[in-house]
């Protein structure tokens, strides 16, 4: 089996990675949630099913949510369901789903990368505001993208 | 001529280290450091390269000259390489 | 020119294309020019030491290829100017 990611990922799928799945345990939890969108999951619930640790489950329910890809549910905020923002969004969790039951070690590689690539941009980014003379005071560092 | 050259570099060289120095102290990654010091050791090279030029030293100065550039590209490669993750 | 120099002279351009290939890199990655901009003075950076290595004048500072320096830093100027006036304007 080669690392490669898989070579026909839709755009959408790849923005989906991009803008709103940070690392393996979200997308493992993601997947979980929108196999089965009605059920509402407990923190125990998705840790004994995923057989992931219970902080980093933590952390992954938290980042999903404010990427408006799940949502809280009730009071206290301790249950979470697959409920995307946006239909394009959902469209783009049914075609991963599809993508990762293809070909799971090809959609892991292309996570790996685009993680590569955004730690890459970051510190691009920082070494060329580093020669803005004159900083923005607000909204940033100033430097553009042309 | 050529003193003047050396001479603006030397000032391009030293008006990036100064950027990047102030940028690592507000952001501390060693990418910035790495860089900051590379733009140091070519300060330096040209420098020396104006000392050659000018004041005709009696001391061959190549390897020092030859050496610093070295250095400095050295530790900016090493600085893109090594840049860990935040 | 002593040997050391010379071995120098190559590492030094072989270490600054090196960069150069890092900033392409950044450049295809952010979009931004900048990184262009430098991968271009390193490159003539490289061009410069891998001269003053293989054509031995007397004095690589009493030669032409100083040029070549003297386009490397102008570039980064150009590259520190257009930065800024993007993050004014």
């Amino acid at each position: 089996m080669s690392a490669k990611p898989p070579s026909d990922v839709p755009e959408g799928v790849h923005q989906l990675l991009r803008e709103r799945v940070g690392g393996f345990e979200e997308l493992e939890l993601l997947l979980r949630l929108a196999r089965d969108p009605a059920r509402a999951w407990t923190l125990e619930e998705a840790e004994a099913a995923l057989g992931m640790n219970s902080d980093a489950l933590a952390a992954a329910f938290q980042a999903l949510a404010d990427k408006a890809v799940i949502a809280a549910l009730g009071q206290d905020r301790r249950m979470f369901r697959f409920q995307p923002e946006s239909a394009d969004v959902r469209a783009a969790c049914e075609a991963l789903i599809r993508l990762y039951d293809q070909d799971r070690f090809g959609v892991v590689v292309l996570l790996g990368q685009i993680a590569f690539e955004r730690i890459n941009r970051v510190t691009a980014r920082a070494f060329a505001d580093a020669f803005v003379i004159r900083k923005a005071r607000k909204g940033g560092t100033g430097g553009d993208d042309a | 001529m050529p003193e003047t050259v050396y001479t603006l570099c030397a000032a391009t060289s030293l008006l990036c280290a100064v950027l990047l120095a102030r940028s690592y102290f507000q952001a501390r990654t060693r990418l910035l450091l790495f860089s900051a010091l590379c733009f140091v050791g070519l300060l330096v090279n040209n420098v020396l390269l104006v000392l050659d030029r000018v004041v005709h030293v009696d001391v061959d100065l190549s390897v020092w000259r030859s050496g610093t550039a070295a250095a400095s590209l050295l530790l900016l490669v090493v600085g893109l390489i090594w840049e860990k993750s935040r | 020119m002593s040997d050391l120099h010379i071995f120098l002279l190559g590492s030094a351009a072989t270490l600054s294309l090196v960069v150069a290939l890092f900033f392409v890199r950044s450049w295809r990655i952010t979009g931004d020019r900048f990184f262009a901009l430098f991968a271009v003075a390193f490159s003539m950076m490289a061009t410069n030491w891998a001269l003053a290595a293989s054509i031995v004048p007397d004095n690589e500072s009493r030669h032409w290829i100083y040029l070549l320096r003297l386009g490397a830093f102008v570039t980064i100027l150009g590259a520190i100017i257009d930065k800024n006036r993007a993050s004014r304007s």
